[in-house]
């Protein structure tokens, strides 16, 4: 991460300062057809966790967890116990949690029934109006209440709140009621930012965008453009500054001189005014550093956004000053605004009232409460803020989830078994992606002959990938690596005639389908596509719309049976002669030499533990998602592919793996792959779980039996998968059976009106590292990444770093991206999708002119418990403390806590969590010991067994038909 | 046929079908507030609206001739309301034109309920937005079979309503809330258009059935002018021709599926359907139909302008729409209505579908690419101009600081009368100190 430096960059100047910070911060989202999962606050990612989300929120105006009274809704369904809570509560307040407060109670038991009647604390007019309707919640009894506003009237009073937050002219505008000047400001800067940046949807490109951002708008204001009402002059103060070849810089400093910040407090304002408006701030931001992203060919810079703002905004608030009869300065008009809001007596009843209730005064004691009692009272809500409660929620909440699932692990172990096949009937290779788990288990199910692995879904094979239909390669790999390879999907030689009239036929075709787009909404194509096709327009709609899965594919059938796609082919290993001629335009080679290619296959087995006693079959399934009207569909593919579908890895993975000279080459390093053993790569479509898998005509005769028999345990592990998911479906019936259960995710994937395609990565929590007998037999729910990896044959926790180092940030990524987006849905997640209105094919803002919205939809974290990945290791705490100290970005994750690590030994299996309290240089003395309690786990013959009548999560349970062979191979 | 015992009855639920269902539900859920769930809430809502579709279609094969001799012609449910010689006609105008309109209407709901059905799944406001929907359904029908205006008029305002509260759907953020507010504000303003050519007519015409329109001709053509220039005027308000065109981008702070029903398909053309109805009072207005041909190719020019420069899917569509409507008023004012009902109804069907895939932008570029359409010849002969046309066109012409500056002056006055009732009423209130100092 180049993020680290959380100051301005050892510069003096204000504003390179200010632009710097609102780099590091603003988010980081490029342009949405590439969705890549990374931690919302990747700024602050050098703090410690808590610290750094209490930070991050702030800068941001969000909230760092999840809201009180979800908590409590948490604490009452039994997604957090009192043990933890108690436990959390012991860990903050130590020895002190046992003296006895004034009010009656201990200090403990009065922090605990402040946060246990947190739910209640939002609003004193509601409340004060539930009380008089007669309709008071738990836990508020009339009398006290009354008792408690009447002893309050008499002192001493609550600390006042503080003051609001004032950073810019516009804050303190909008706390003195005047007008908002980011509204004119905002309206226009969206649509200009919009056309500046837009990557092909306007018709007609922004005039002398080339020139950048500063130049083209003031190009307008110069042909006669005008500002809003409100902002006038600032098209002329543009002007006139670029006429004198002010740089962007320039034009800040004056508008920041006319508005009277002091230059002690600029880069403060200017950080500010550049998180006014973060998405298409962050766009600009991430453009700059990226401009191998920006396809509109311009140069973008976030100053020139930012002085072009700026210049609209300083006149705004003039404006707005002057008709409010307010000062511009902006120290002054601070000043003016700086009062604090006047504290609301009945939230101050509320906290006496659940602080005596703890000991259970009666009305005539509260009113009968000395002066000091109070005083103490209030000191101690001082401590026990909003946020401290939060923070203590969320530690409460994560030990619920951690100690059952560490408590489930050391169940299995102590379980012990069953006995081992000698040779699996078939391999079947994923992702580490917790969407299959459930695949994976439906298959262990079936037979324990049935072995099933976890490994990146690129499987070691880092490519650029250019697939028949694409017109240029795109990256397949995880964002950190950078592939070294292209690899095509051509047709086969006896294809190539009908593979050309294909081609032919369908530029003609998207040809006449971009103009009837684009013609269909100008003047006169318009009026022809209304009157010609607008009764057939009328009846594929209502065709889409009744019958999604039926009329789903009628285009791209008619195009296939008109125009056939051709067999094809995968160039993955290139000739050695191909390497000189190559060379020459300096492109990327296209396919792998031999060595290179048995050392990516080699590499990957290894990872696996996947060297000795092959199946007759290895099947290897990237993933991918299909979806409609969905501009997120993105975040649904393939995380270790940067956000594509990872088929195409699989596929190439599989080619290199079945070659006669890749083994032999692979055989010198110790894996040894027997000729009776075949590779096919596939793909698993993880919305409406479809597989299909790739060259299955080169399936040898002796694996053609095994084939078909590992395919049919697919087919009916899919539609296991698929009835599984759909619990989490409200719109499907519970007792839905596997194959209707697979109509219904075909019908989600195929509806234009299905906001929830899948749910993606909603219920991760958890990520597995060791071999599959770690966790094989239990039922988690589709909450674990599941990373195979044998300690057995790892020397030098060689392949262990290997590991950590790939699935710890994608890991990492995906679960804080969900964590933040479920937090505050409304400033780090998207919001929801109904009204969002893709824009400049960059993103999606809500209607027609609002901010870029970065992060997660509603629809696709609704469902999700925000905690931090538990990360559980099979590996020694000494070989993890190696690893986490030579990966920096491993050890920033696992020592600064934005992932619980707990390390399961190897050959003991006993689990020690890296405690709070580590630092960098913990030594392993930062593990703590994890003591499982002895639970007896739920045991269920299948998993439908136990997930087939609820629809909420699910702890824990043994899945005796998936029992696995103990240690081993997997 | 018999139109007692078949057309009667059909009618009405044709009409009332769907704001029953709406009232219905509206009052359950306010007895039992989140206890209804979405099935409850759909499934009424949507049998309504397929009561609605039904008896459109059974109103149409009869006109066709399906249950006896065709009938076309108005149906009479006596008077609303009577006052001295005052009188609301409740009657129904069964004919080609009004079957046109309700039967597209009511399919294009009926679509869209189904659609919104799974699209605002675990929405907060399911409820709401399927009782609003059935109102806006026996809004449309009431517009379309109105054989009077005042008839029409009460649709008018049903569509109106709805409208504004879909547009303000997502009413915790404060720029849906904006948009309501003013589409809100233009509607009414144009509606008093509507009112006060609904008394004129009535006052001239001793009648406000569009069967008393056919003796227009006999009007002087001053005041034939002055009141289809009323009935102009409400139809640009509600189909946003300009200089009302500022609220339509703002619309799009609603849901989807209202978006495409409200301002690709049904409600945007409503001033349309409005303008088709009252055609006698526009043919003797010839300058009210010049006024309307200005009106609608100026609309159109100006929204293809925008249309070119907006880089954002629904703001584009929206303005795409405009241009057409624009098109079809033109097409009106000249005297085309036949064309202009073929134009309204296939571009509805069009719109409608392009709306509610409008989020799958990202996955047709990919698929299909995008083209950016090269410099027409207006850059390439007059560039400075071409410069100065997309500046403007992105910037909508800041038509909505024209119309606020228009309409300064009338503001001004509201709120001076406004002052000057709270200083009267202070004067002779009793308790002068509560009620007389508002605001």
């Amino acid at each position: 991460m180049a993020a680290h430096a959380a100051g301005p960059a050892g510069t003096d100047d204000p504003i390179a300062a200010a632009i710097a910070r609102a780099h590091l911060v603003l988010p980081d989202q490029g342009p949405i057809g590439v969705f890549i999962h990374h931690n919302t606050l990747h700024a602050y990612q050098h703090l410690p966790f808590h610290e750094a989300v209490q930070r991050g929120a702030a800068e941001l105006g969000a909230a760092p967890y999840l809201g009180l009274a979800r908590f409590v809704a948490a604490w009452r369904q039994g997604r957090i116990a009192d043990e933890d809570l108690d436990a959390e509560l012991r860990g903050e307040l130590q020895s002190e949690g046992e003296q006895q407060l004034a009010v009656g109670g201990s200090r403990l038991a009065v922090w605990r029934a402040w946060m246990t009647g947190a739910h209640a604390a939002a609003d004193g007019a509601g409340l004060a109006f539930a009380v008089a309707a007669g309709r008071a919640p738990d836990g508020v009894d009339p009398d006290q209440w009354h008792a408690a506003m009447e002893r309050l009237a008499r002192g001493p009073a609550a600390p006042p709140a503080a003051p609001p937050l004032l950073r810019r002219h516009r804050d303190a505008l909008v706390q003195l009621g005047a007008a908002d000047p980011d509204v004119p400001v905002h309206a226009d800067l969206v649509r200009l930012g919009a056309a500046f940046l837009d990557q092909g949807q306007a018709r007609a490109a922004l005039p002398g965008r080339e020139h950048g951002f500063l130049a083209a708008v003031a190009r307008l204001h110069g042909a006669g453009m005008r500002a809003p009402r409100e902002c006038r002059p600032a098209g002329r103060d543009l002007v006139a500054a670029v006429a004198r070849g002010a740089s962007a810089e320039a034009v800040l400093a004056e508008a920041m001189a006319a508005l009277g910040v002091p230059t002690a407090e600029q880069e403060a304002w200017l950080f500010a005014t550049a998180l006014a408006l973060p998405g298409w701030s962050g766009m600009f931001a991430r453009l700059e550093r990226h401009p191998g992203e920006d396809r509109a060919g311009v140069r973008v810079r976030l100053v020139e956004l930012l002085a072009v703002r700026v210049a609209y905004e300083r006149r705004a608030i003039e404006r707005a000053c002057a008709a409010a009869g307010l000062p511009v300065a902006w120290e002054s008009l601070r000043a003016l605004a700086a009062r604090p809001a006047p504290a609301d007596p009945r939230l101050d009843a509320l906290v006496l009232l659940q602080a005596v209730a703890v000991a259970g005064l009666t009305p005539a004691a509260v009113l009968a409460l000395p002066d000091a009692a109070l005083a103490e009272l209030w000191r101690e809500r001082a401590r026990c803020t909003p946020l401290v409660q939060a923070r203590l929620w969320h530690e409460a909440y994560e030990r619920r989830h951690r100690r059952q699932i560490l408590d489930a692990l050391a169940a299995l172990r102590r379980r012990g078994h069953a006995l081992p096949v000698a040779r699996p009937r078939a391999q079947f290779v994923f992702c580490i992606d917790e969407r299959e788990e459930s695949v994976r288990r439906a298959l262990e199910e079936q037979s324990p002959a049935h072995e099933t692995f976890g490994t990146a879904g690129f499987f070691g094979i880092a490519i650029d990938y250019m697939g028949l239909d694409d017109d240029e390669p795109a990256p397949h790999a995880p964002v950190a690596v950078t592939p070294a390879h292209e690899v095509h999907e051509q047709p086969l030689p006896s294809a190539v005639a009908r593979h050309a009239r294909r081609v032919r036929f369908r530029e003609r075709l998207h040809a006449i389908e971009r103009g009837a787009a684009g013609g269909s909404r100008g003047l006169l194509g318009g009026a022809g596509a209304a009157i010609l096709l607008g009764p057939l327009a009328g009846a594929i709609a209502a065709l889409r719309v009744v019958a999604p899965r039926l009329s789903h594919g009628m285009g791209t059938n008619a195009v296939d049976s008109l125009a056939p796609r051709p067999s094809t082919q995968v160039t993955s290993l290139r000739a050695p002669a191909a390497a000189t001629t190559d060379a020459v335009a300096g492109a990327k080679p296209i396919g792998f030499a031999v060595d290179e290619a048995s050392d990516r296959v080699a590499r990957t087995l290894e990872n696996m533990g996947l060297v000795a006693t092959f199946a007759p079959v290895v099947l290897v399934l990237g993933h991918g998602s299909t979806s409609l009207n969905n501009p997120h569909e993105s975040a649904h593919d393939c995380g270790a592919c940067g956000g594509r579908r990872g088929g195409a890895n699989a596929r190439v993975f599989a080619e290199l793996a079945n070659r006669a000279d890749v083994r032999v080459a692979m055989r010198q390093r110790g894996v040894v792959v027997p000729d009776s053993t075949w590779f096919v790569g596939g793909q698993h479509d993880t919305s409406n779980d479809a597989v299909v898998m790739y060259d299955v005509d080169a399936v040898p005769e002796h694996a053609r039996a095994a084939f078909g028999a590992a395919m049919a345990a697919l087919e009916q592990a899919r539609a296991e998968s698929a009835r599984e998911r759909c619990r989490r479906f409200e719109a499907a019936p519970l007792g839905i059976s596997p194959a209707e259960a697979l109509r219904h995710v075909e019908v989600r994937a195929a509806a234009l009106s299905q906001p929830r395609p899948e749910y993606g990565h909603c219920t991760n929590a958890i990520a597995i590292v060791g071999r599959r007998a770690l966790s094989r037999g239990l039922h988690l729910d589709r909450r674990p990444f599941l990373v195979s990896y044998d300690p057995a044959l790892d020397r030098g926790d060689a392949i262990l770093e290997r590991i950590l180092a790939a699935v710890g940030p994608v890991g990492a990524g995906i679960s804080l991206e969900y964590y933040f987006s479920a937090v505050d849905n409304g400033v780090f997640g998207a919001g929801t999708k109904l009204p969002h209105n893709v824009t400049g094919l960059l993103g999606v803002m809500n209607g027609h002119n609002g901010d870029l919205q970065t992060g997660l939809p509603l629809q696709m974290v609704e469902i999700h418990e925000p905690m931090r990945l538990l990360l559980v290791v099979e590996a020694t705490p000494a070989s993890l403390l190696a690893v986490a100290a030579r990966q920096p970005e491993v050890g920033e994750l696992v020592t600064r806590r934005w992932v619980q690590l707990v390390s399961v030994h190897p050959t003991t299996g006993a689990m020690a969590v890296l405690d709070k309290a580590a630092g960098v240089s913990g030594g392993a003395a930062g593990f703590v010991p994890y003591e499982p309690n002895a639970v007896v786990l739920p045991e269920v013959e299948r998993s439908i067994d136990w997930h087939g009548r609820t629809r909420a999560h699910l702890p824990p349970a043994l899945v005796r038909a998936a029992l696995a062979p103990p240690g081993g191979a997997s | 046929v018999n139109v007692d015992v078949v057309l009667r009855p059909v009618l009405v639920a044709t009409v009332a079908a769907p704001m029953f269902a709406s009232l219905a539900l509206g009052l359950w859920f306010f007895v039992r507030g989140r206890g209804v769930g979405e099935v409850v809430a759909a499934r009424f809502v949507g049998v309504g609206i397929l009561i609605s579709l039904l008896g459109g279609a059974t109103t149409t094969a009869a006109a066709f001739g399906a249950f006896g001799p065709p009938f076309l012609g108005e149906v009479d449910f006596g008077n609303w309301l009577r006052v001295g010689a005052y009188e609301v006609p409740a009657v129904f105008l069964v004919d080609g034109v009004a079957l046109s309109f309700s039967l597209l209407a009511a399919a294009l709901t009926a679509m869209v309920a189904s659609f919104s059905r799974t699209y605002l799944h675990r929405e907060p406001g399911f409820v709401r937005f399927h009782v609003l929907l059935g109102l806006f359904a026996t809004g449309t029908q009431l517009v379309a079979y109105a054989g009077a205006l005042d008839v029409a008029f009460a649709g008018w305002e049903l569509m109106g309503i709805s409208s504004a509260l879909f547009i303000g759907y997502f009413f915790e953020r404060a720029e849906p809330v904006r948009s309501s507010i003013r589409a809100f504000a233009i509607y009414r303003l144009c509606d008093a258009g509507f009112l006060v050519g609904i008394v004129a007519t009535h006052e001239l015409l001793g009648s406000t059935r569009l069967s008393a329109l056919e003796r227009a001709p006999s009007l002087s053509p001053w005041v034939s002018s002055a009141i289809g220039a009323l009935f102009l005027v409400s139809a640009m308000g509600k189909s946003a021709q300009l200089p009302f065109s500022g609220w339509i981008v703002r619309a799009m702070e609603g849901p989807t599926p209202s978006s495409a029903l409200f301002y690709g398909g049904v409600s945007i053309h409503a001033g349309m359907y409005l303008l088709l109805r009252v055609w006698p009072m526009l043919d003797v207005a010839p300058v009210v139909a010049a006024m309307g041909v200005v009106v609608g190719l100026l609309t159109a020019l100006y929204a293809t302008l925008v249309v070119r420069t907006h880089a954002d899917a629904k703001g584009t569509l929206a303005h795409a729409t405009l241009a057409q409507v624009g098109l079809i008023l033109a097409e009106i004012s000249l005297g085309f209505t036949a064309l202009a009902l073929a134009h309204l109804a296939g571009h509805a069907l069009l719109r409608v579908w392009q709306y509610l895939r409008a989020p799958n932008a990202m996955h047709d570029a990919h698929r299909i690419g995008h083209s950016t359409a090269a410099p027409g010849w207006l850059a390439a002969r007059f560039p400075a101009l071409a410069l100065r046309v997309h500046a403007a066109a992105l910037h909508r012409f800041r038509l909505d600081e024209w119309l606020d500056r228009a309409i300064a002056p009338l503001l001004r006055l509201v709120r001076w009368l406004d002052a000057l009732e709270g200083r009267l009423r202070a004067g002779v209130s009793l308790d002068r100190g509560r009620d007389g100092g508002r605001r």
